[in-house]
């Protein structure tokens, strides 16, 4: 290719380089300021329109008065100043969204930081959205597997689910959320992490982990770092909520985590009472319950007339010492299927996850569960009332009758059977071995200090030498006679193994 | 209920119109005493801003601000100023002409929250950044 053929080409471009005038309706700045402007004129803007400001950076319009626009700024706004004048975009606020976003770090504007180069996406997505309406769903009856043996027996998550993760801060809530996302390997999910107002190292820590493990195949992550301006905290679970909406049209199944919460409110707060809309209780304003149902009435499982994909929400909510009572964490309790409740008494004691099976509910995900889980979890459920009930007279020890003593202490092994270390999420069929090892009495003979180490073996038996079990389990997806047999077999062998190391 | 600065205009409006000098005098004194009775003599710049709206509304008076790089000329002047008068079906137009060298050539129109840029300038970058990408 000569050089002439260039200047050629470029010359013929630019001859053929046409603009046509348009009338743009304008704008202009009376006040702004804290990530907000006043502007007066664009007489027909729309409630939450696209505003391009000076610089390139965008707006939304929020409040539409008589003769004035208040609008949040989305990025840096240190650059405006008063005067300057705003075009209406006629756009709703949108983002791209697309198959190229998997495995992309995004802001909330869909716009990359991963430095991995720029997304290129014909399809945009609005970030507001009404949520699927009755005729287009159907109930929850696939489950979401978390790997996580509490979590998939007694408190099932089904795909459409919305089931929150509560607790104080430093109780493993993103913990139990990344695990999960690690567990969808190779199940058909797609993963979206949202992060509101997180530390960026902690999102940077995510990230490697997830890479490490091969996560992030499948894992979108949008990312409103603590840094960034209070209005990108805000649109951000709309704007991963969107994304996940391409494969929910696509009949995909997703996965979103919102991470959490509680920071969108305060963003949400502090944008209000910038744009001087009267407080309400604890300061939050009066639309501070519709703006976390809408978002998670967006959640759905469709019916097969409709794709039949579905969205499944955890929504991550921090409370102040243990008061589930407070205003956001009572609102979004109520609109949720459910909540994981973690306890920091119990996170200490070592149970980690830090789960309270007595407070924790999954008011869906039941529907959900695979027979084999059901059938163990059934027993596992009772074993730990009981235990919860009686734990009171433990410390009597000796004065105890049989059965009393009995239930102690198979109630202390489940506990122990129900811990589980990070980034080790754990396959259904394998969780159903332990756990009918666990409510059938084969490990209550076994050291209470000893029943770690038990599980660990008894797992690395499984598969080693007893894989056709575990796939049995998986394939039939239920405790059948045969599969019992078998399963009583290699559970038995193994004991006989062990006692004699 | 406290009045915004919009019905303020508007009542003053249509009780000025068709009105003799005297009479005008009168309704403007009365005019200011009924906005310190009700407390909001701070609205009176916003009110004379609306009002001249509303009158120019009302009158077929379109203000419009004309950015060019160089005085326009009297040729030029009266074909814009036949354009704004077409375009917002208007009676008469009151031209300010804005001297901008930095728009390289053209003219930009404004007329109330309506811009149209016909500018090199604008014309430069949208060719810059169809290029670009």
């Amino acid at each position: 290719m000569s050089k002439d053929y260039i200047i050629e080409q470029l010359k013929k471009q630019i001859e053929n380089f046409q603009t046509t005038t348009q009338t743009e309706k304008i704008g202009t700045v009376v006040e702004v300021g804290d990530g907000v402007a006043k502007i007066s004129g664009l007489s027909d803007a729309m409630a939450s329109e696209m505003l391009e400001f000076p610089g390139g950076v965008y707006g939304v319009a929020l409040n539409l008065e008589e003769d004035s626009i208040g609008a949040m700024i989305l990025g840096d706004y240190t650059g405006i100043k008063e005067g300057d004048i705003v075009k209406s975009t006629g756009k709703i606020l949108s983002v791209p969204v697309g198959e190229m976003m998997i495995g992309r770090v995004v802001n909330p504007l869909g716009v990359a930081i991963d430095g991995k180069g720029e997304i290129k996406s014909e399809i945009f997505y609005p970030v507001e959205k009404i949520a699927s309406g009755v005729i287009t769903r159907k109930s929850v009856s696939v489950p979401v597997q978390t790997g996580i043996k509490a979590i998939d027996a007694v408190i099932p998550v089904g795909r459409g689910q919305r089931e929150l993760i509560i607790g104080d801060r430093q109780t493993g809530k993103t913990a139990v959320a990344i695990d999960t996302i690690i567990n969808q390997k190779g199940q058909d999910l797609i993963c979206i992490y949202v992060a509101i107002g997180q530390k960026e190292s902690k999102i940077a820590r995510i990230v490697a982990e997830l890479e490490k493990r091969g996560a992030m195949e499948y894992t979108i992550m949008v990312v409103a770092g603590a840094s960034d301006p209070a209005s990108l905290s805000f649109i951000s679970p709309y704007a991963g909520c969107a994304m996940g909406e391409y494969f929910l049209d696509k009949g995909q199944d997703v996965l979103i985590i919102y991470d959490d919460l509680s920071k969108h409110a305060w963003a949400y707060r502090q944008i209000s009472l910038i744009l001087r809309r009267p407080p309400g209780r604890e300061a939050y304003p009066g639309d501070i319950f519709y703006l976390h149902s809408r978002l998670l009435e967006r959640s759905a499982r469709l019916n097969e007339d409709y794709g039949g994909g579905s969205i499944t929400a955890l929504p991550i909510i921090e409370t102040q010492a243990g008061d589930v009572s407070a205003y956001i964490p009572t609102n979004v309790i109520s609109i949720t299927d459910g909540q994981i409740y973690l306890e920091t008494e119990l996170f200490y004691k070592g149970i980690r996850p830090a789960l309270n099976v007595g407070l924790s509910v999954s008011r869906v995900g039941s529907a959900a569960q695979t027979k084999a889980m059901k059938k163990v979890a059934g027993k596992l459920r009772l074993d730990l009332a009981q235990f919860r009930e009686l734990e009171a007279f433990a410390q009597f020890g000796s004065d105890l009758d049989e059965n009393t003593r009995k239930q102690i202490e198979r109630g202390r092994r489940t506990v122990e059977i129900l811990k589980q270390d990070q980034y080790e999420p754990m396959a259904m069929e394998n969780q159903v071995a332990i756990l009918y090892a666990l409510t059938n009495g084969f490990i209550d003979d076994v050291e209470m200090e000893k029943v770690k180490s038990w599980e660990n073996d008894f797992q690395k038996y499984l598969k080693s030498s007893k894989k056709d079990v575990l796939d049995l389990i998986a394939q039939k997806k239920e405790l059948s006679d045969d599969v019992v047999v078998e399963l009583e077999k290699a559970i038995k062998e193994f004991k006989e193994i062990y006692q004699n190391e | 209920m406290r009045l915004t600065v919009n019905q303020y205009a508007k009542a003053l409006y249509s009780s000025v119109k068709d009105k003799s000098q005297d009479e005008v005098d009168l309704i403007v004194a009365n005019f200011l005493n009924l906005l310190q009775k009700n407390k909001q003599t701070r609205l009176t710049k916003k009110i004379v801003e609306k009002f001249s709206v509303v009158w120019n509304e009302a009158n077929g008076l379109v203000e419009a601000e004309i950015v060019s790089r160089k005085e326009l000329d009297v040729d030029t002047l009266q074909k814009t100023k036949e354009f704004i008068k077409k375009k917002y079906a208007a009676k008469e137009v009151l031209i300010k002409n804005i001297i901008d060298a930095s728009i390289k050539g053209g003219i930009i129109i404004r007329v109330g929250d309506e811009l149209m840029d016909a500018s090199i300038e604008r014309k430069l970058r949208e060719l810059r950044n169809s290029l670009v990408t």
